[in-house]
């Protein structure tokens, strides 16, 4: 008996690009992509934490690309840097908070522009440029907030439920060329997207999950797994992880 | 950070699975022997548990031949089923299609023991002897029928949703002990049962990534049962080809 993977769970030989790959879910599924044999294209605006992952991957032909994905225009051009992909990992990301009241139009439209506008147009210029390979996967970062009412959230919800409300119908269209789509919908997990360092932000989290805080590493481990084969025939769904999370 | 192995294999875990000998239990099990368990499997048929014990990866597998259906079958598993780190509860049954008005209330009553009330049963005698570990993983084979109620199938989605319903409760009771409950929420599989159960070709062709064989659709039972896992409880994993995204036109 060997101690590897299975052939369906293993990445060697795809090609997998990671948006928002210089930090936190991102920078993670990157480095357990490439730790389970995948080459990372990692796609980022900030030069230096790119290549810092760069350097924390082991060796492999994997590139960096330093690119603003609210840069629409731009999109077009950067999608043909691409090589044809095995999967698509959309870990771009913001979480920008403000009760209703006080929601400035901008915040709505940053949430929408980096959460939504950004992976969608993506995905569509990958399609139109034929950059996927035959039974390519899309991945997508949804959130318990697209399901949940939590006080502070509105813009940041209605993203989330528009990235899902997206994945449905992409799922038939992109289902005509055997390619996958899904999300990830998690709970909070430490990475720096929240803007908060200190452990008491978390902490209150902590107690809201029956099994606790997640890692980064947890919801990185979904994301290689629905990159892979060992999720073939799963299409337009969601996982939830949650650590449990209750709402009664 | 944890190795991909470490995430992603089963070494060193114990694991029941229940109804082991056909279809997706069979193919799990393969697959998660492959993957470093030590498997218990369970059936009623025990020419193909034996079979299937042939067949499986490593050494130190057992079969329990039994019904689950029947208390002294339950008492049997309770017996010989220790120190469990994870299960799969593939075991239930299709039944057939009735049209509602044409449906007996001892086929409703049949469909509603064997896919919802065995496998809450099952679950509460092994926590109640105690066999399952702190931090294990318990995976119960639930249909996509829980959720879009195709017609004529009031019985079979009815108990596939009771299920469903009843171990989101379940999972809180057990969650102080880390043990884990998810569902995996399944389309049209191509198993035995599957075939023998008269869905029209029609409806199959709905589901536009195709009609999978069981070996395909392994992946989110091991992705629960493995440490990738454990943040997840109280979850589903939906693997239906696209097949719930659709309206049907007509009935």
């Amino acid at each position: 008996m060997n101690n590897r993977l299975l052939p369906k769970q293993s990445l060697a030989g795809k090609v997998i690009a990671v948006t928002g790959a210089s930090s936190g879910i991102g920078a993670e599924t990157a480095r357990l992509a490439a730790a389970m044999g995948a080459t990372i294209i990692g796609i980022a605006r900030d030069a230096g934490r790119l290549d810092a992952l760069h350097q924390s991957l082991p060796p492999g032909e994997h590139r960096m690309l330093i690119a603003d994905l609210t840069d629409f225009a731009g999109l077009a051009g950067l999608v043909r840097e691409l090589p044809k992909l095995d999967a698509l990992v959309c870990a771009a990301g913001v979480s920008l908070l403000a009760p209703l009241r006080l929601l400035p139009e901008s915040l709505i439209d940053k949430n929408l522009d980096i959460n939504v506008k950004s992976p969608v147009m993506t995905v569509q210029q990958c399609l139109k440029q034929g950059r996927f390979n035959e039974e390519a996967s899309v991945v997508l970062f949804s959130s318990i907030a697209a399901h949940t009412g939590t006080e502070g959230t509105c813009a940041y919800s209605m993203s989330k439920a528009a990235l899902e409300g997206f994945m449905r119908p992409a799922a038939m269209e992109l289902a005509r060329k055997s390619v996958r789509i899904n999300s990830i919908a998690a709970a909070i997990v430490r990475t720096p997207i929240f803007g908060q360092n200190d452990d008491s932000f978390f902490d209150q989290y902590r107690e809201r999950y029956p099994l606790g805080l997640g890692e980064p590493v947890d919801v990185a481990a979904a994301a290689v797994f629905l990159a892979s084969e060992a999720s073939r025939y799963m299409t337009g769904s969601t996982i939830v992880m949650d650590g449990g999370s209750t709402w009664v | 950070m944890a190795t991909p192995e470490q995430l992603f294999r089963l070494d060193g875990k114990t694991l029941l699975i229940c109804g082991a000998s056909s279809g997706l239990g069979r193919a799990i099990a393969l697959d998660a022997a492959r993957l470093g368990a030590q498997l218990i499997v369970v059936a009623r048929r025990e020419a193909l548990l034996d079979s299937l014990l042939a067949e499986l990866e490593g050494q130190g597998h057992r079969r329990l031949c039994l019904d689950l259906a029947s208390e002294e079958g339950r008492a049997l598993l309770v017996a010989e089923a220790r120190n469990l780190d994870g299960m799969v509860y593939a075991a239930g049954s299709l039944g057939k299609l009735v049209p509602f008005h044409l449906l007996r209330e001892d086929l409703l009553e049949e469909q509603y023991r064997a896919n919802a009330l065995l496998p809450l049963l099952v679950t509460r005698a092994l926590l109640a002897a105690k066999a399952v570990r702190n931090g294990a993983s318990l995976v119960y084979l639930v249909s996509a029928g829980a959720r879009i109620s195709p017609p004529a199938s009031a019985a079979y989605s009815g108990s596939k949703a009771f299920l469903a319903a009843a171990l989101r409760s379940v999972a809180l009771d057990v969650v102080k002990k880390q043990i884990r409950i998810n569902s995996v929420m399944y389309g049209y599989v191509l198993t035995e049962a599957m075939q023998q159960l008269a869905v029209s070709d029609e409806v199959k062709a709905m589901a536009p990534l195709g009609l999978p064989e069981p070996e395909a659709v392994t992946g989110a039972p091991l992705f629960l049962l493995s440490d990738s896992g454990r943040w997840m409880t109280r979850s589903s994993m939906t693997i239906d080809a696209g097949l719930t995204l659709r309206q049907k036109v007509g009935i």
